[in-house]
């Protein structure tokens, strides 16, 4: 089967495999029995029916086997589970941020003393570490889900909640995807886990890129704009920002058509509270609002750098 | 055969004049079998269209990326997939159509207790259908939230959810009154010596179906108008962003739709366990234990809802403890199906097409079942919970156990139903399509699900192609099993040969009757002195009516 690459990982597939296993040989012997009966008891072989009306040792047997198998699977079953829910305390902590339609991921660490974050739009972890994500949503409900990992936790808006994964394997890049039905792109909410070795984590925590870099990946990975916005022109969920900058454009406030100048002001007003203004064409379609705990005010002023170049 | 001068000038059910004429005389009847019939059609109508989506479904996923319809349009088309399936097809379904049709003849009724609530019944199920087709074509966009209505993105997405949900509403009130007549009926009017374990299994499905329906719909009710007056009047109850919680939803929706999942499936095990002594000739292994497993799975499956939330961030106690739950449901699941296939041996077997449908029904069923402990499991239920193995497994326990139960059904009471017969030959190469595309259709769901393909997805990594493209294989051949089996029996009614009452050799009191019924069932009052599946006690009566009748000759 597929890999395994968390610690846990190997009880669940354990407790799989031991269901299923379980579950071929009870299935082998229903239908055996049913084919045995099927061609020996035919109208043709036998006749005459025999009439059985029951078997106080026989029921008794299927009540009390069975109940010893299904005891014996929720029994593993517990076990690979209580693995996941008991977060070791030496867990570095990651922030896991769901939003519509994209996954993004925060680091806290100090450097020289002094608290910092850092951003990512891709899950870095290092090898062999224990790493305990709080996952958040910031519109409905999103599923954080890792198969590698053998790992799920569902993103509610308005609480965290926690789970936590050992990865086993170093160098390596698995899938991660939403789970929980989230609208029109749900089947685009990815994003992938890069598990690397401690010193490289290291050193990729504290890099820090250039503004119109960290622009770039503020609108294509940790803010995702271009899930909905295309930077060719073309028309997706919400319109394309290819030229943006000081482009002259209608839009829609408060059922009224006006003219506007995408100009800072415009852009910041667009993230921070999308539904006031609609842009002609795209009334009604919602885009989740950026506060200041998602975008802060640097982080947008680096996206209109980046979107400066998108001539 | 020897007909009595009353047999001979009986009118069926579908002949007897009334009040009203043409169709009227129909949609205004208070017979419990012209009622099933509507039903029948209606019923099967949304299967059809429940169906065609099923299959724009499968046809979009052939391959990854864009193939026929946008991501919008998809995701609007699995949701009333699913909506039209549970809520139009098989909540309604065995016990509308067989329970309404079947179960009075069964237990020695003339009707269901409350004719008049009965015809209601139906016109809600009309009316919360047709609510569904307005829904789909007024609003700025299609619902779009699958058949669950998971908060808070129902309560604010713009798709048209509010007058789906109303429609589900109604269709919910439609399946209570259904629930309080089977009730009543099987308390107050079995015949003389119809006592309680002389009563065919098919009715005691029936009852413990109709107790979920009383007790557990209005709770999904109650919801659903809440999702309607957060939507209408910004109520914060499960948008946290005004002061709800969506965790709240989930619990409230599966209190209804866990036990839901009996609803459906408990007629459907009744259906088969009616089914196999009439093509074994011989009594069914264990009728207590069968009888008493129906009503400990409607108890315990009440308790169990929170299976469906284990990634949902409930408690970890409650997850152990619905886990453990959730177990303990398999055990009269499995006594069930063990008695079913005791009940095979030493029988004469006959397989005809509802006997072929039994078979895959256990069959099935079995995958079904035995899937679901993968999901009951705690461990494993966090990775295949919301993936393609889920689908799978709920596939083959709806569709795999009640969709062919209600097929075999079909069969089986058919002759009954119409008075005449289908061609036997059609039917076991319909079955036979559809028993091989069901496999191919639905078994790679599990391999995907288990290899981490997550359910409702629009488009998909390249890796998991080939079994998407083997699923939608196994659709069209499904589907057009399907539509054979569909058409034969139409042409059974159209141009089939006359049945007989009683073609199959069975034992239970709709047989005595003539084929097709007439208006009130019975043309002399039943007198139960057995079993409902006494063959011995059967036979024996038989013998005694002839001596008798050649006695008085």
């Amino acid at each position: 089967m597929f890999l395994a690459a968390s610690s846990y990982a190997s009880k669940v597939d354990f407790a799989f495999y031991f269901i299923i296993y379980t579950s071929v040989i009870l299935l082998g012997l229903i239908v055996g029995f049913m084919l045995f009966c099927v061609i020996k008891y035919s109208k043709k072989n036998n006749p005459v029916p025999t009439q059985i009306e029951g078997h106080v040792g026989l029921e008794t047997a299927w009540t009390i086997g069975p109940t010893i198998i299904v005891m014996m699977m929720f029994y593993y079953g517990y076990q690979g589970w209580i693995d996941m829910k008991t977060i070791p305390d030496d867990a570095m902590e990651v922030k896991v941020i769901g939003k519509k339609w994209s996954w993004s991921y925060e680091y806290k660490f100090t450097d020289n003393g002094v608290e910092k974050v850092k951003r990512s739009g891709t899950l870095v972890v290092p090898v062999d570490r224990n790493v305990k994500l709080r996952i958040e949503s910031l519109d409905v409900l999103h599923s954080f889900y890792i198969p590698a990992f053998r790992m799920k936790q569902d993103a509610v808006p308005g609480t965290p909640y926690y789970m936590w994964f050992r990865a086993t394997e170093v160098d390596q890049k698995y899938d991660v995807f939403c789970a929980e039905y989230c609208g029109d792109s749900h089947a685009y909410m990815r994003s992938y886990v890069e598990v690397v070795s401690a010193d490289a984590f290291e050193e990729w925590v504290r890099k820090e890129p250039p503004p119109e870099e960290m622009g770039e990946k503020l609108f294509h990975e940790i803010a995702a704009c271009s899930t909905c916005h295309s930077i060719d022109g073309s028309k997706l969920i919400g319109p394309s920002l290819k030229g943006i900058w000081e482009r002259r454009g209608k839009v829609v406030t408060d059922g009224k058509e006006r003219s506007i100048v995408a100009d800072e002001e415009y852009i910041i007003n667009s993230i921070r509270y999308p539904q006031k203004d609609y842009a002609k064409g795209y009334e009604g379609v919602i885009m989740t609002a950026f506060d200041e705990t998602v975008l802060s005010d640097e982080d947008i002023a680096k996206i209109i750098e980046y979107l400066k170049t998108l001539k | 055969m020897a007909q009595t001068a009353a047999e001979l000038s009986y009118t069926p059910y579908h002949r007897e004049t009334s009040a009203f004429s043409g169709i009227f005389s129909w949609i205004f009847s208070t017979d419990h079998k012209r009622i099933g019939i509507l039903y029948m059609i209606s019923v099967l109508t949304m299967f059809i269209g429940g169906l065609c989506l099923g299959l724009l479904i499968r046809l979009e996923l052939i391959a990854p990326g864009a193939t026929v319809i946008d991501a919008p349009t998809y995701n609007a088309v699995f949701t009333l997939h699913g909506v039209i399936m549970i809520f139009l097809f098989i909540i309604p379904g065995i016990p509308a159509i067989f329970g309404n049709f079947i179960m009075p003849l069964q237990i020695g009724a003339e009707d269901v207790a409350f004719p008049r609530l009965n015809l209601l019944s139906w016109w809600l199920y009309i009316s919360g259908a047709a609510l569904l087709i307005i829904a789909l074509f007024t609003g700025d966009k299609l619902p779009d939230t699958g058949w669950t209505f998971y908060a808070p993105y129902s309560t604010a997405t713009e798709g048209n959810i509010s007058l789906a949900v109303f429609a589900a509403f109604v269709l919910g009130f439609s399946s209570i009154l259904t629930g309080l007549n089977f009730i009543t009926t099987i308390h107050r009017l079995r015949a003389p010596g119809m006592t309680w374990f002389r009563m065919p299994l098919f009715c005691w499905g029936l009852y413990a179906t109709a107790w979920i329906q009383v007790l557990a719909t209005p709770v999904v009710g109650i919801t659903l108008l809440l999702v309607i007056l957060e939507r209408g009047f910004g109520v914060g109850v499960f948008d946290p962003a005004i002061g709800g919680d969506p965790v709240l939803y989930q619990h409230l929706f599966w209190i209804y739709s866990h036990p839901a999942v009996y609803i459906m499936i408990l007629p459907g095990m009744g259906v088969i366990s009616d089914l196999l002594p009439a093509f074994t000739k011989r009594t069914i292994f264990g009728y207590k234990a069968i009888a008493f497993s129906t009503v400990s799975i409607a108890v315990v499956g009440y308790m169990v809802w929170g299976h469906h939330m284990f990634t949902s961030g409930m408690s970890g106690t409650a997850q152990i403890v619905f886990s453990f739950l959730t177990f303990l449901v398999a055990i009269p699941t499995g006594i069930k199906i063990f008695n079913w296939i005791a009940s095979l041996y030493k029988g004469s077997i006959e397989l005809r097409a509802p006997m072929l449908y039994t078979l895959s029904f256990i069959f099935l069923f079995s995958i079904g079942g035995l899937t679901g402990l993968v999901l009951g499991a705690l461990a494993t239920d966090m990775h295949v919970h919301d993936t393609y193995f889920v689908v799978g497994h709920f596939h083959y326990v709806m569709f795999g156990g009640l969709g062919i139960a209600l097929f075999g059904a079909m069969h089986y009471w058919f002759p009954k139903m119409f008075g005449k017969m289908y061609n036997e030959a059609v039917a076991v190469v319909a079955w036979a399509l559809i028993f091989v595309g069901f496999n191919v259709l639905y078994f790679p769901m599990f391999i995907l699900g288990w290899n981490g393909m997550p359910r409702r997805y629009y488009d998909y990594l390249p890796e998991f192609q080939y079994w998407h493209v083997v699923s939608t294989i196994g659709s069209w051949i499904l589907a057009l099993g399907i539509f054979m089996m569909l058409f034969n029996l139409i042409r059974g009614i159209t141009s089939g040969e006359k049945a007989e009452d009683n073609p199959w050799g069975a034992s239970t009191l709709e047989w005595t009757v003539p084929s097709p019924p007439p208006l009130l069932n019975f043309l002399e009052p039943p007198h139960v002195t057995h079993g409902a599946y006494d063959f011995e006690a059967m036979n024996k009566g038989k013998k005694d009516s002839k001596k008798k009748k050649k006695g008085k000759k």
